[in-house]
């Protein structure tokens, strides 16, 4: 190959990468909605909420639920696969990563904002 | 206050080295006298840090609870270790201890009587002292505190001793290189600043490498932490500047033989210590509160860190691009296949993984300013970034026998057979279910990378720390994809004594203990293979006994471990007994306190979620080659700075003489 012909051929490529970067990008942004908006939308969404007191439980298929209160005061079943994080029970925000399906929140991921986390006690007192 | 009036004197003693250090640089002579004066200074303001880290050191051991800090991160029954841990558990403290190592390394760097080094490297040190000024370490808590909050339970591990202290020494060491590329820029004594560069930032690079890899390697063994490694921001904010003193690396390796290197090697060592400040706002700023697990909560540092973050960016580029003008041009290679164009390559590839990386972290941010927050899901980094990890390990597999300038035409003829040895990688990862094409490219081009650096180091075309580190590397990646890639997880009921087989090995769940070290208890896994190992997943509690870090139970076999992290619901502890430890009558009302007696509880039946992660072992292995060959590399290169002073022969040793 002539000298041109390779850089043409290195900046097809970069120009390739550069256009499936944007593209996978794109698929992997979770936008912060409601409840109300999760229910319409095709992708990964987070809710960002307060859990209802008690309402952690395991269900039959070993799954753990429970429910949570979005900013806007909706209130779903948010039901996550895999071992439960740490503090869930005293969080005092939860977000939740995934998808509203079969009349549930469906989470890939969640987070959990405990009061003690790397924050000094001092200031919630 | 003495303390605080310390580190105010280290603010002062900085600043006035920075401007002696400036006067110095113009000076026309070489060692004027304003540098002397300059340094005394700077030395001063070292020794004022050393006695503001030991008076906070000396109140953590001292259960100290008149200051706000020692009470909010250390506690009386606290272990010795964490009482020193505290330190760096908080912003202040890791601020201190951050700029102790910076001021540490600038007496080294202060040796080398080059002033526009200091300037910059002073200039920094100002910054960060700045910061250090406004959270000050030494506020006076108020009242009369018989104890202290004590330690976060969840920081209460053993790798909290080193893992942030070794973090900064790569962070304080990042400065170093920095400060070289600014005297490059400024004075054009490139040779001098590549010989002087390459220690620290190989050094920066195992340090700052170390840190990541005891991070993974933490997080693998707390629940809830996503493994070991999550894409969080906080673990990207330290992986961005890794990836970019990688690039750093192979950019002065190739400046040592193609002048014109030099300028890419300034602008990655300027902004990749821009990058580091950029990081420590993203995590300490509270900009991400919503967005990442581990950062810290706002504590009003985001302002005064965002302008050190833009002081330091603006300051650097404007040098940057006065200069770049003055700054050697040519070819970066000369022929594609040889060593040159590799290293070009490498330090693309990496600039393209930290790209990506850096848009991924600051997607939050970014959104944030636009309105409509969003974050981005961690399918974003594995995917985007495999096809330029599999490229790099592509070019590690044929580049790394590549010499200097041009290498024979029956090069790939040679080595074809490198191929086979590609496939053997790939068979087995087809037969674990791994279906992605760049993972298995991956793979197979890894272990093909193992064998031809064995031979680059063989035929003495590698060094043996270079060496290392490459192999290392793949080793790790191999690790990487087939744990990643091939984890099978189920989730299953235990009733207690009743053997179950899972993933080809008998589990049998034996019941709850409590732990007799700390607050908290474990539950009793046994395998039968090999007999007698235990699987011990671990519940740390609060003091007032509610759960605050929950471990997995690992077994760590050689070709995979067993990961068991137990499912535990509300329902399940509450059946637990309880044991009556105090009363207290005060002001006509009771106060109970209870404990929970776990050991007591009868066996129940218990939800866990088991693993079998092939390959970890690599993974582990990997990283602590990569930390060794770098480590090495550094301190070879090192002595090269004091044993060989002139530049030039330098060069003339580095390029290995070409075998006909």
């Amino acid at each position: 190959m002539t000298m041109k012909k390779r850089y043409s051929f290195g900046l097809c490529i970069v120009v390739s990468f550069f256009i499936f970067s944007i593209v996978t990008f794109k698929d992997s942004l979770a936008p912060y909605v409601s409840f109300a908006e999760a229910k319409a939308a095709n992708g990964i969404v987070q809710v960002q909420g307060t859990p209802t007191n008690d309402s952690v439980s395991i269900t039959s298929d070993k799954k753990l639920s429970f429910r949570l209160r979005d900013q806007t005061g909706e209130e779903e079943l948010v039901v996550y696969t895999g071992a439960k994080p740490e503090g869930l029970e005293y969080a005092t925000g939860i977000v939740a990563i995934g998808k509203y399906q079969n009349n549930q929140f469906q989470a890939e991921k969640l987070l959990v904002k405990c009061p003690s986390k790397y924050q000094r006690s001092v200031n919630q007192e | 206050m003495t303390a605080y009036a310390a580190i105010l004197l280290a603010l002062i003693a900085t600043g006035i080295a920075v401007v002696l250090y400036f006067k110095a640089y113009q000076a026309a002579q070489p060692s004027p006298s304003s540098e002397k004066t300059a340094d005394l200074f700077y030395k001063a303001a070292a020794v004022a840090l050393v006695l503001a880290s030991g008076y906070l050191l000396s109140l953590l051991l001292t259960d100290n609870f008149g200051y706000e800090y020692v009470f909010s991160y250390s506690a009386r029954n606290q272990a010795f270790a964490y009482k020193i841990s505290a330190f760096w558990a908080g912003q202040e403290g890791s601020f201190l201890l951050w700029s102790l190592f910076h001021a540490g390394f600038g007496l080294m760097l202060a040796r080398k009587k080059a002033p526009a080094a200091m300037l910059a490297y002073s200039a920094l040190q100002f910054l960060l002292l700045v910061v250090l000024v406004v959270k000050n370490p030494f506020r006076p808590m108020p009242g009369i505190q018989p104890d202290g909050m004590g330690l976060n339970p969840l920081l209460q591990d053993p790798w909290m001793v080193i893992h942030p202290p070794i973090v900064f020494l790569g962070y304080a060491a990042l400065a170093v290189p920095f400060a070289w590329a600014i005297h490059g820029l400024l004075t054009g004594r490139h040779k001098e600043v590549i010989t002087q560069a390459l220690p620290w930032t190989l050094f920066a690079w195992s340090s700052l490498g170390a840190g990541i890899f005891i991070g993974g390697y933490w997080a693998y063994k707390v629940l809830g932490w996503g493994g070991y490694w999550a894409w969080d921001p906080v673990e990207n904010s330290s992986l961005v500047p890794w990836l970019v003193t990688g690039a750093l690396l192979h950019l002065l390796l190739l400046a040592r033989v193609r002048d014109v290197a030099a300028k890419y090697a300034y602008l990655s060592a300027i902004i990749n210590f821009v990058l580091v400040l950029y990081g420590t706002y993203l995590t300490r700023s509270g900009v991400l509160n919503n967005f990442s697990t581990h950062s810290f909560g706002d504590e009003g540092v985001g302002g005064i860190l965002g302008n050190v973050l833009f002081i330091t960016a603006v300051g650097g580029l404007a040098v940057l691009v006065r200069c770049w003008p003055k700054l050697p041009t040519g070819n970066l290679f000369l022929h594609f296949k040889s060593r040159e164009f590799c290293l070009c390559i490498t330090a693309i590839l990496l600039a393209g993984i930290s790209i990506l990386i850096f848009a991924g972290m600051s997607t939050p941010l970014i959104t944030s300013f636009a309105g409509n927050p969003a974050s981005l899901g961690q399918s974003f980094y594995n995917t985007a970034c495999l096809p330029l990890v599999a490229a790099m390990v592509l070019l590690l597999s044929q580049g790394s026998l590549l010499r200097w300038s041009e290498n024979p035409g029956y090069f790939i003829r040679k080595y074809w057979w490198l191929l086979l040895i590609a496939i053997a990688a790939i068979i087995p990862a087809l037969t674990l279910g791994i279906r992605s094409p760049f993972a298995l490219f991956t793979a197979g081009a890894a272990l093909a990378a193992i064998v031809s650096t064995v031979i680059a180091v063989h035929t003495k075309v590698l060094s043996y720390p270079a060496g290392l580190t490459h192999i290392g590397f793949s080793v790790a990646l191999i690790g990487i994809v087939f744990s990643s890639m091939a984890t099978h997880s189920v989730v299953t009921s235990f009733e207690p004594d009743v053997r179950q087989e899972i993933f080809g090995k008998g589990i049998t769940y034996l019941g709850k203990q409590t732990d007799t070290y700390g607050n908290g208890f474990y539950y009793q896994f046994i395998l039968d293979d090999p007999p007698g190992t235990q699987l011990l997943p671990h519940t740390k509690q609060h003091q007032d006994g509610s759960p605050a870090v929950y471990e997995p139970g690992i077994y760590r076999g050689l070709t995979s471990d067993i990961y068991l992290a137990p499912v535990v619901s509300e329902s399940n502890e509450e059946l637990n007994e309880i044991a009556l430890t105090s009363i207290a009558i005060k002001d006509g009302l009771a106060g109970i306190t209870v404990r929970t007696l776990a050991s007591l509880s009868k066996p129940q039946k218990l939800d866990a979620e088991i693993s079998r992660k092939p390959l970890m072992s690599l993974v582990w292995l990997g990283t602590i080659l990569v930390t060794i060959g770098t480590a090495w590399a550094a301190l070879q290169r090192s002595r090269c700075t004091v044993h060989n002073d002139s530049p030039s022969a330098t060069i003339q040793n580095s390029i290995p003489t070409r075998k006909g």
